[in-house]
């Protein structure tokens, strides 16, 4: 054997890992060839490099956010297996959807009738207004039925289909505030605290903001408040980054964000 | 794991604390990014908790792990052709310095290592990383990696003779 090929078995010689012709064979090739004993030397010293490789800690990040995950986890498991509030919600659903074909059907009932006997044009335009209002309320109302769907992604969506109605009442801006507060996904909350920002002149909409900066730990969802509530000039905000500040369990990234905050509400 | 897949989630707490440092270390080996990594062992359980329902207790829950382990750096790696170190001095485990020399030897050891691991391909790095650093078997290693048992030792042993080789050439 030529010294390429001792030198390819010196990792297995020193792990014992040849059979005994082969070892012998490289011990009587290295005591011959002084190149091959260096070389012998440096495989040794590799081994023991690979061997005791060290492992290194991961900073507290890495718990914590398992542990989050695993709540995060655990309570969508806690809701898929409650069935039975699920039916009674879509029996609630349905019914409210009963509800509003019974009433278009009347109007239109009484549309057809008042357009047989009176037959002017204004009261026609009248009525089509009257149930495209009505239309447009049930659309409405279905979309906030759904926000109490058990998938995140559902109520994802119709949190944007909320948003990109032009005009929102109390009762939509309501909804969409309790989901910004409480809703269990953290994707949902931060698409409402973005939708909310259409409607950021309204009280309501600003307190919602201030009291969910009080209360919510996810980072991701602190930044977008502080964001949204510089954007806004709510000058009100500026003790809670102050508190947010001194907490010890903020992440740094969220620290500078509400040390900025700060700078602008001075 | 049963326990998890039946739904006991807590269940999976003692073996986010048995393997999350192991995966760290995996990770970072292969990364040599301190935040990618932790992100990466995020990503791993994740998935465990995702895809709980289709494990199978016929194989060991180390070699599932690992198996989504590899996929989760495969994605990463697919994703990101650019690989950003930003390894510095990392936090060690305490452990007892025989000497200030020997200490220093080990060191530049372990740095010439690392340097040396960089000239590998990235699944010679990954079958060092199995077979070396995280102790697997063969037969675990092939079971993870589909490959066959022969086929993982011969490609472990020329990854280590590789590895051998870029390691005498910085030494």
């Amino acid at each position: 054997m030529n010294c390429k090929n001792i030198q390819d078995l010196l990792v297995e010689y020193l792990e014992k890992d040849l059979n005994q012709e082969e070892s012998h064979e490289v011990e009587k090739h290295l005591t011959n060839c002084e190149s091959c004993r260096n070389e012998y030397q440096l495989a040794k010293q590799f081994l023991l490099a690979v061997n005791d490789i060290e492992d290194e800690q991961p900073s507290a990040n890495l718990r914590m956010n398992f542990n989050q995950m695993l709540e995060e986890e655990k309570e969508n498991l806690r809701k898929e297996s409650l069935p039975i509030t699920d039916t009674k919600q879509s029996n609630y659903r349905f019914g409210e959807f009963l509800k509003y074909a019974a009433a278009i059907l009347i109007i239109f009932g009484i549309g057809f009738l008042f357009g047989k006997n009176l037959y002017t044009p204004n009261d026609r335009s009248m009525e089509i207004a009257q149930l495209q209002n009505d239309l447009q309320n049930m659309k409405q109302n279905l979309t906030m039925a759904t926000l109490k769907q058990p998938t995140s992604s559902q109520r994802l969506k119709a949190v944007n289909i909320l948003e990109n109605q032009a005009g929102a009442d109390d009762k939509v801006l309501s909804v969409l505030v309790q989901t910004l507060q409480s809703d269990a996904n953290v994707n949902v909350r931060m698409a409402a605290a973005n939708a909310l920002t259409k409607f950021s002149h309204h009280p309501l909409v600003r307190n919602a903001y201030l009291e969910a900066l009080k209360n919510q730990k996810e980072p991701s969802i602190q930044i977008t408040l502080i964001n949204i509530l510089i954007d806004i000039q709510e000058n009100r905000a500026k003790i809670l980054l102050e508190e947010i500040m001194k907490e010890d369990n903020s992440l740094p990234v969220v620290k500078e964000m509400a040390k900025q905050g700060i700078k602008v509400f001075v | 794991m049963i326990l998890v897949r039946s739904g006991e989630l807590n269940a999976l707490s003692p073996l986010f604390e048995k393997y999350h440092l192991r995966l760290y270390n995996f990770f970072l080996r292969l990364t040599k990014n301190q935040s990618i990594s932790e992100d990466l062992v995020q990503s791993v359980f994740r998935r465990i908790l995702s895809y709980r329902n289709t494990y199978n207790e016929q194989h060991k829950f180390r070699s599932w792990m690992y198996q989504i382990a590899r996929n989760v750096h495969a994605n990463y790696y697919r994703d990101n052709k650019i690989l950003i170190s930003d390894f510095s001095e990392p936090e060690k485990i305490e452990y007892e310095a025989d000497s200030a020399i020997e200490e220093m030897e080990k060191e530049s050891r372990k740095k010439i290592l690392y340097e040396a691991m960089d000239g590998l391909q990235t699944d010679q790095k990954e079958i060092i990383e199995l077979s070396r650093f995280q102790g697997l078997k063969y037969r675990e290693i092939a079971e993870i990696t589909g490959l066959s048992e022969t086929a993982v030792k011969v490609k472990a042993h020329r990854a280590l003779n590789k590895l051998r080789e870029l390691y005498f050439k910085l030494a």
